[in-house]
């Protein structure tokens, strides 16, 4: 790993941490299971600019680090959460390539964050059967449109961030 | 910009979503059951048919529960974000009420399903 690499991952890693915090802090009337996920634009940076594991690192950490600055309860839904994402994501990546722009990988990547905690809720809280199909279609939903608006930011972003050195 | 691999899978995400949103509505129904389980553990199980206001004691402290014609909410609660005082008034058997705080989970089970009247043998 040569520095560029490491300073540009912590970076992303450092700004995750802050959207995912902030996102939190907005004054917003909204339940607290229903967000942007403005952070996995930095794990997608990560995936675009370097690779697979680079993003499983930076998902991570980020909500490791958020976890701890943030609701250390909540680490419980996040942090599996942010490891799944991230690998659905990475192998989708190797999978279709250019075929799946960062935006599809955005979406997969929102929906499978917001299953993956339904299904911690449902082994947790021992929700029935019944709420978690009732759930998952407003999850779904909130994924997609979280995830197309979290890719539009990383296209963007991954636009105008010069490429690394090799 | 957006591929067409992209289309086809938000189109695939959505038809899913529909498809539950259907599913679910065939069961939809209401309550008779009120459960609370406390940290995990079953606490209190009673039906939903008699008024009533109750206290049940939590980790943080006293959570205060209402039932009003066959509907159920959180009245109070020592937690910090109020976020089971805000869910409001649940009735239908999927619902629930979950304080993570104060470990206070609220479900509403059973139901009377509204097409079918009885049934004889």
């Amino acid at each position: 790993m040569n520095t560029q690499k490491m300073v540009r991952l912590s970076l992303l890693v450092a700004l995750g941490t802050v959207l995912s915090i902030l996102e939190n802090q907005l004054p917003i009337a909204r339940p607290p299971w229903l967000r942007l996920g403005l952070a996995n634009i930095m794990t997608l940076v990560a995936l675009v600019m370097y690779d697979t594991k680079a993003a499983v690192t930076v998902a991570c950490l980020r909500s490791l680090l958020a976890g701890i600055f943030g609701s250390l309860p909540m680490l419980a839904f996040s942090f599996p959460a942010a490891i799944t994402s991230s690998l659905i994501m990475g192998i989708l990546y190797r999978i279709f390539g250019k075929r799946l722009s960062i935006i599809g990988l955005s979406v997969s990547g929102a929906v499978v964050h917001n299953m993956t905690q339904l299904l911690i809720a449902f082994l947790i809280l021992k929700l029935n059967s019944y709420s978690i199909l009732a759930l998952s279609p407003l999850l779904l939903i909130a994924g997609v449109i979280a995830g197309v608006i979290t890719g539009l930011i990383a296209r963007y972003m991954v636009k105008i961030i010069p490429d690394p050195e090799k | 910009m957006i591929t067409r691999w992209d289309k086809l899978l938000i189109i695939c995400l959505i038809a899913i979503a529909l498809i539950c949103i259907c599913i679910s509505a065939r069961l939809d129904k209401d309550a008779d059951t009120l459960i609370i389980k406390i940290g995990g553990k079953e606490a209190i199980r009673m039906p939903l048919s008699n008024d009533r206001e109750f206290d049940v004691q939590g980790p943080l402290g006293i959570t205060r529960i209402k039932i009003k014609n066959r509907y159920v909410r959180v009245m109070d609660s020592p937690c910090k974000r109020k976020i089971c005082v805000e869910t409001g008034w649940i009735r239908k058997s999927h619902q629930h009420i979950i304080c993570v705080p104060n470990q206070v989970f609220i479900y509403l089970e059973g139901g009377r399903d509204e097409k079918i009247d009885g049934i004889t043998e």
